[in-house]
């Protein structure tokens, strides 16, 4: 065994050094990005950006066995607490029908009001559901890739939300995948309204479970379990979404997030298109490119004619 | 082989396991187990350009600068290397001690960088708690390996011969 220790310190000693210069340059390159992220250089924005598409597809086969392990913990514990379970739903469906009834007749007075004050319905929100599939954990980011990108009409600054609230929003969109920031981000801003008196204040990541309130009004009334939802403010985010309740007051006031954001799985983009959205960027699907070929005088003539009895089949239609 | 083998655990790092926020480092830091028993491993020589590589693809999969988790892979590397040059580990338990060394060497500069990086001192024990989880899961990684790294087979303080 001494004879085998000392063949391999042979063999240790032959080979060549680590490659001080190589290593001396990849530290001084660790060294410079660093130093270009913190400047938030676009080039470096840009390059994180190709490579997340471009490793998107391992990344999305690679957290199915993570999944699919969450998944068959989440159903042993199921199974162990099965009777206990049964007994809840059962408590919490009596509550839903009594819900469902309240619904009916809220939604029946909310049309007939909205007849009487001839107002204008609000759009449905379109959204699309994904999954994610990587996260990331460290001092600098909370945030999540999701499986959704350009191609699924997802763009920067769309909400992204689970069936327990907001969790986040899109910074950035690739073609098949997005980052979202969460809302415990240290760059996460999101204007809220807080509680029955809906007082406005701003939610405030610092990279903890729980983000912080600020710019509330001082003489502001907030309790803790208050609720807290987007308010609308500055038109990025649709209002009224759920984000969570006041865990601790006073200051700063702490919200605990009704979605569990180390947990996330499946979640959804809400595509709500405010004006500022609008402005950052260009329509995601862009229209298909015109032939640039200049057309014949005949098929000029023909697309007139066209045209002439399209405008007098509508104005036939009007007269009617 | 061991770039590759890097390469898929950074990849496994950065998919969504749901652990617990307190525990948002203890992935990527992880990973240092791997790079330090590649660097000491006697088989095959770990490039250092692979190690800056994947310390690259990590900064990029967790959303952080470039740069950051690719200096604490290399500190690690470097840190393995001068080890594995001045000493021939025979037992398993000077190995342990070693990268229990390393991690918290490893753990104590990502908390500086971080520090330095957003120009204010952060919160220190997810740090602490990663560290403390990589050098107790250490043999996980390390004890299959044992032969690979020039170990004596079933020793782990066996006392001095």
């Amino acid at each position: 065994m001494r004879s085998m220790n000392a063949a391999y310190q042979r063999q240790r000693r032959k080979r060549p050094s680590m490659g001080g210069w190589l290593l001396f340059a990849l530290y001084f390159a660790s060294l410079v990005l660093l130093v270009f992220s913190r400047l938030e250089n676009d080039q470096i924005r840009e390059v994180r950006g190709l490579f997340t598409d471009l490793i998107s597809p391992v990344l999305h086969a690679a957290s199915q066995p993570a999944i699919y392990a969450r998944r068959s913990k989440e159903q042993l514990g199921d199974y162990l607490d099965l009777f206990e379970e049964l007994d809840r739903l059962k408590e919490e469906n009596q509550k839903l029908k009594i819900w469902a009834w309240r619904a009916q007749r809220m939604e029946r007075r909310l049309e007939h009001m909205n007849a009487l004050l001839n107002a204008v319905e609000e759009t449905a929100l379109k959204y699309a559901s994904g999954h994610v599939i990587a996260d990331a954990r460290g001092p600098f980011a909370k945030s999540v890739l999701i499986n959704l990108g350009r191609k699924q009409g997802v763009r920067n600054g769309y909400a992204v939300v689970d069936g327990d609230g907001l969790i986040g929003r899109v910074v950035h969109s690739g073609d098949t995948a997005s980052r979202a920031i969460l809302v415990n981000d240290l760059n996460s801003r999101i204007p809220v309204v807080v509680g029955p008196a809906a007082v406005r204040a701003v939610l405030v990541g610092d990279n903890t479970d729980e983000p912080r309130l600020e710019f509330l009004p001082n003489s502001a009334a907030v309790y803790e379990g208050d609720t807290v939802s987007t308010s609308g403010h500055g038109g990025l985010l649709p209002r009224g979404l759920q984000i969570g309740v006041i865990s601790r007051s006073g200051k700063p006031h702490r919200v605990r997030t009704h979605a569990a954001l180390g947990e996330l799985e499946y979640v959804s983009v809400l595509f709500y298109d405010s004006p500022v959205v609008a402005a950052q960027e260009a329509p995601s699907v862009a229209p298909k490119p015109v032939a640039s070929k200049k057309p014949s005088a005949g098929k000029r003539r023909k697309a007139a004619n066209l045209q002439n009895k399209h405008v007098k089949a509508g104005e036939k239609v009007q007269a009617r | 082989m061991t770039s590759v083998v890097l390469l898929i655990a950074v990849v496994i790092a950065a998919v969504p396991w749901a652990l617990p926020e307190s525990a948002s480092f203890v992935l990527p830091l992880l990973l240092i187990i791997l790079v330090f028993v590649l660097t000491v491993q006697q088989r095959q020589e770990l490039p250092s350009l692979s190690v800056f590589a994947g310390g690259l693809i990590m900064d990029i999969l967790t959303a952080g600068p470039l740069g950051y988790w690719a200096a604490i892979f290399l500190l690690t590397h470097t840190l393995a290397a001068l080890y594995r040059k001045r000493k021939t580990p025979r037992e398993f338990g000077e190995l342990w001690l070693a990268f229990a060394g390393t991690a918290l060497a490893a753990s104590v500069s990502g908390w500086g960088l971080a520090s330095l990086y957003f120009v204010r001192v952060i919160d220190w024990q997810p740090m602490l708690i990663a560290s403390a989880t990589a050098i107790a899961l250490f043999p996980l990684v390390a004890w299959p390996m044992r032969r690979t790294l020039g170990l004596e087979p079933a020793t782990i303080f066996s006392g001095r011969r």
